[in-house]
């Protein structure tokens, strides 16, 4: 078979020139490390890179949203922390003062030091954060959520809680409204609430007030009556909507039940006095402190006032407890929020490798390989290039 | 004697003239399209004397080309396939670096908008998270238009290169008609000439590398060529030129064509069937059309559906959200060889369902054919027409024939731009806001607000939920609503306390979520919510479209349309580089094959100047023996 000669250059030219090709392929793997340079080495594989650096970009933005929301949970926590320690305080105030060594004297320094610390906790609840945002003002966030005018605080803020995005599908709370925290929190023992009337003149203490889950929700009207002041004093329970549900003769400490409701009053009641018991209502934080202050500054030396005090005191702290309970149960809550950053910053940190693997698996050059292919490529060029020059240099017009 | 050195000359004669070719073969090696020659001998007519006839030398009878029509027919075939692969890789090849490139790509832009989307719902009231966010949407819509503009100037290069072939085309066709005359002149007296051809058949190469041609010989010499689907281009000594025209539809393409007489011009772009010109009317088609598609795709995907959250949301002034992103218009093309009056328009019903294709719209005469052009999928009617997310309608008379050109999203990135101006118009907030009445005894909530419309937005008052154990008659508990659509919700404690889904028609659409175990009188009430500056539900559900799959029918999210239409360019060019390396080793082997048949061997050629040396010296001894015998026979006869 014959070979033109024009062939034999052709053939021996574009076996150099494929070799060199492959060469600077892989010359420009090795200096940018990527396996693949344009879309079209590996389609599939640049669509993987792009979709996956989509993700690792969501998922800094998740660690960073996870970051600030760490910041706005931490300060909340202290705030709370702060108001727990307030109720605390005024609780062993009230302890203190519920005493009966105490004179109205020495309650009514109490009721001094009951009333800064409430503007301690209208300060605490009035928190802003580093940009000057209010903590507990819901979305309403550049108003001073709480303002008090002649003793009243009212909320400024509105309901909303902010939620910040630190996963794929975890949206972690980050802010609680005033309402939430502050206002609602319900009185007595959080179904049930007793009230003394003012004008009541015996010295009948509440001493206990209880009830089973099946208890029938309604206002009751505990009143107590004698008819002469020799006569025994009885009792007679009204509900407003139950009609009369217990009655009978008073005996200091006994119990006084109807409607799955138990009730025990001790010491003197006067004929005519009236306790109410009524289903707990919602009442903020600062109405219940501005009654607990209000009574340390009574009276309590005659044997009535001292009932309704300790009545008020023992009112007032079951309140206390209510707030308590509720602030602690907004601290457990960002007890949680922080474990579910914890654990969703853990989600999200291990995914971010994983991708960042993926990435590299896709994208990343085998050095290894590479090498080798690069210096095997050299040597293929190097052969090709001296079997041209060798072939080249046969020629039958030399022997001529 | 005399016929002896007749003879002895003949041989001289002949073998000169065989050396010369062998010359003209040694001298001609590096001549593209040249076909080595080959002088044929033959002997002379011999001399009858008495009873025997006596030889009378030799001439060469003819030098013809070693040439085989069918390896060379073959080779066309292949450099037309071969122009094709090439135009199409290297084009092809530009769009996928310029895509590849992640530095000018959409991907970064994009992750930076949503991810100060995030930065504004992690710190809603901060007018620097705004003031980045804005100044990111810059960055996206600048991304948007570059990306748009760099591929629209691959339109341009395809134009330039349409232009210079067709330049090309007619320059050689205008070549062969001549060449054609010269060889038919020339092939008159008989004899081959075969340099002319030689230059014929490299002209052909050349022509069928820009252009696929069908090329008929006929009996007097000349060559007739077609284009790939009949139309003539060189007719014997003739030719006819090609021209360039403004595409009737498509803005600022340019198409193929041929003058008529008249002053007609008739396109005839749908006959070119491979080379270069092909090349790149396959590339327009198949990765420039298809890119600027999808790019507009998620350019127009991301306005519409932007935006349409964004109205729902409230911004710093408490006014309801406008248009983040500039709203993008839709073209409809007229062909400018519409006779009829018809006006047809184009409306976006679902940014969700639209594909990224044109729609080319016909009338027969009786009813429309409206077909998707990157499938060829097609439908026809009297319209109006809906399908992919788009409703097409149709006014006036239109005329048998008249076409229409729809381009829904095709270059719609180009219109991509911001039309929020100040940081506070942002729209982070919902527009309405519930509160549990303080005055609940019972655990009455609501949860998963949300407005689904601007219907009946901004709320025009409260909307008040009150909880009555007899809302829907006597023993079936339920909400009482005043405000907003009024009547009752049902709501039963006992069974649904764990949650019932509630939607409201008008004031917003609003759907949420009643739970708990409320008392009678219990009340929640919605209201309009106006400047909260800390609400980021709105800026959340933003921020979320990152990831939610809002395009192609719900298949894709907005960066994975985009890398999809990455992977499709670089699908495509990687197809085109396995089909240009397929093609070239095809072409290698053709060349090998015309140049077994046709190329110079100077090894080959040498050893000829040696056997033909041999011969010549042989002939010249001839000469020397006529003389010596000759000189014999004076000297014989001297006296």
């Amino acid at each position: 078979m014959t070979i033109s000669t024009t062939q034999i250059f052709r053939q021996g030219i574009s076996a150099i020139l494929e070799q060199q090709e492959g060469l600077t392929r892989t010359q420009l793997q090795i200096a940018s490390g990527q396996r693949i340079q344009r879309p079209s080495d590996d389609p599939s594989g640049a669509v993987k890179v792009i979709d996956i650096e989509e993700q690792i970009a969501v998922t800094d933005q998740h660690l960073r949203n996870d970051g600030f929301a760490r910041t706005e949970l931490f300060l909340e926590e202290g705030a709370m922390e702060g108001a727990v320690n307030v109720l605390q305080r005024v609780r062993e105030l009230m302890i203190q003062a519920n005493n009966d060594t105490q004179s109205e004297a020495t309650r009514g320094t109490i009721a001094t030091e009951v009333r800064a610390r409430v503007d301690e906790l209208l300060a605490l609840a009035n928190t802003r954060n580093a940009s000057g945002d209010y903590l507990f003002a819901g979305f309403n966030l550049d108003t001073q959520p709480f303002s008090s005018s002649g003793g009243v605080v009212t909320y400024h803020g509105d309901e909303g809680q902010r939620r910040i995005q630190v996963g794929p599908s975890s949206l972690i709370p980050v802010s609680d409204s005033g309402t939430d925290v502050f206002e609602r929190i319900k009185t007595g023992n959080g179904a049930l609430t007793i009230s003394t009337a003012t004008a009541n003149t015996g010295s009948g203490l509440v001493k206990s007030l209880s009830q089973s889950s099946s208890f029938t929700s309604d206002v009751y009207t505990l009143s107590f009556s004698q008819a002469s002041a020799t006569a025994p004093v009885t009792y007679a329970v009204n509900g407003a909507a139950t009609g009369l549900v217990a009655s009978g003769n008073y005996v200091s400490g006994d119990s006084i039940s109807f409607n799955s409701v138990e009730l025990v009053i001790e010491g003197e009641p006067a004929n005519g006095d009236v306790f109410t018991v009524s289903p707990s209502a919602q009442q903020d934080i600062f109405a219940t402190l501005a009654v607990i202050a209000d009574a340390l500054e009574g009276p309590s030396t005659e044997a009535a006032d001292n009932a309704k005090f300790h009545n008020a005191m023992g009112a007032g702290l079951n309140n206390i407890d209510r707030a308590l309970d509720n602030f602690l149960r907004v601290r457990s809550n960002i007890g949680s929020r922080l474990n579910n950053l914890d654990s969703q910053g853990d989600v999200n940190e291990n995914f971010l490798l994983r991708m960042k693997e993926a990435r590299s698996e896709v994208q990343d050059l085998d050095f290894a390989e590479a090498i080798s292919r690069l210096s095997a490529q050299a040597t293929s060029l190097e052969a090709a290039q001296k079997v041209f020059i060798e072939v080249q240099g046969l020629s039958l017009f030399d022997f001529l | 004697m005399a016929d002896l050195l007749g003879i002895a000359t003949s041989g001289l004669g002949a073998i000169q003239q065989a050396l010369s070719t062998a010359g003209h073969n040694i001298a001609n090696v590096n001549t593209e399209g040249y076909s080595k020659q080959v002088a044929d001998f033959s002997t002379l007519p011999a001399q009858r004397i008495g009873n025997s006839f006596l030889g009378s030398g030799v001439e060469v009878g003819s030098i013809r080309r070693s040439y085989d029509s069918f390896v060379v027919d073959e080779l066309r075939t292949r450099s037309s396939k071969l122009g094709l692969a090439t135009a199409y890789e290297a084009m092809a090849s530009s769009v996928d670096s310029l895509v590849g490139d992640s530095d000018n790509g959409l991907a970064p832009a994009l992750e930076g908008f949503f991810n100060a989307m995030q930065g504004v719902a992690s710190d809603p009231s901060s007018l620097s998270a705004r003031q980045i966010l804005l100044s990111d949407a810059e960055i996206l819509s600048d991304r948007f238009t570059q990306l748009n503009a760099s591929l629209l100037s691959f339109e341009r290069e395809a134009n330039n290169r349409i232009t210079s072939a067709v330049g090309e085309i007619n320059g050689l066709a205008n070549n062969l008609a001549e060449l054609n005359s010269n060889i038919v002149l020339a092939q008159s007296s008989g004899a081959s000439p075969n340099d002319l051809l030689d230059q014929r058949d490299s002209l052909l190469m050349q022509l069928s590398e820009k252009v696929g041609i069908i090329s008929l010989e006929q009996t007097d010499g000349a060559v007739n060529v077609f284009l790939g689907k009949g139309q003539p281009l060189v007719i014997g000594g003739e030719a006819q030129n090609l021209v360039v025209t403004d595409s009737t539809l498509y803005p600022g393409r340019l198409e193929i064509g041929v003058a008529r007489p008249g002053g007609f011009t008739d396109i005839i772009s749908d006959q070119i069937s491979g080379g270069e010109l092909q090349g790149v009317l396959d590339f327009r088609s198949r990765i420039l059309d298809p890119a600027l598609s999808e790019l507009g795709r998620v350019a127009l995907g991301m306005t519409e559906l932007v935006n349409a959250q964004h109205q729902l949301g409230v911004d710093l002034n408490g006014q309801l959200g406008g248009d983040f992103f500039s709203p993008i218009s839709t073209s409809v093309l007229d062909s400018s060889a519409n006779t009829g009056s018809a006006t047809v328009s184009l409306s976006i019903d679902s940014a969700s369902d639209l594909e990224a294709s044109d729609y080319l719209m016909v009338y027969d005469g009786a009813q429309w054919d409206l077909t998707r052009t990157s499938d060829g999928v097609s439908s026809s009617g009297a319209g109006p027409f809906s399908l992919d997310g788009i409703t097409v309608s149709i006014a006036g008379t239109p005329a048998a024939g008249d076409s229409y050109l729809l381009r829904p999203v095709y270059g719609a990135a180009d219109g991509f731009g911001l039309q929020l101006i100040a940081p506070d118009q942002l729209a982070a907030a919902a527009p309405v806001l519930s509160s549990l009445a303080l005055s609940n005894t019972g655990s009455a909530d609501i949860a998963d607000l949300k407005v689904t419309s601007t219907t009946g937005l901004p709320l025009a008052g409260d909307i008040t939920l009150t909880y009555n154990p007899d809302a829907l008659g006597a023993g079936i508990p339920g909400y009482d609503v005043s405000g907003g659509p009024g009547g009752t919700i049902a709501f039963n404690p006992a069974t649904e306390s764990g949650g019932k889904s509630v939607a409201f028609s008008g004031s917003g659409d609003l759907n949420f979520t009643l739970s708990g175990i409320p008392n009678s009188g219990d009340v929640i009430t919605l209201s309009a919510n106006s400047g909260a500056p800390g609400d980021n539900r709105n800026a959340l559900l933003l921020a979320g479209m990152q990831s939610e799959r809002l395009l192609n029918g719900s298949s894709s999210t907005f960066g994975e349309a985009y890398s999809g239409m990455i992977g499709g360019v670089g699908v495509s060019t990687r197809q085109a580089q396995a089909n240009l390396q397929a093609e070239d080793s095809l072409m290698d082997s053709a060349v090998a094959a015309r140049e077994r048949v046709s190329g110079v061997n100077l090894e080959q050629e040498a050893a000829e100047l040696v056997r033909l040396q041999q011969a010549y010296q042989a002939a010249a001894q001839l000469v020397a023996i006529t003389d010596t015998l000759f000189q014999t026979l004076l000297n014989a006869t001297r006296r």
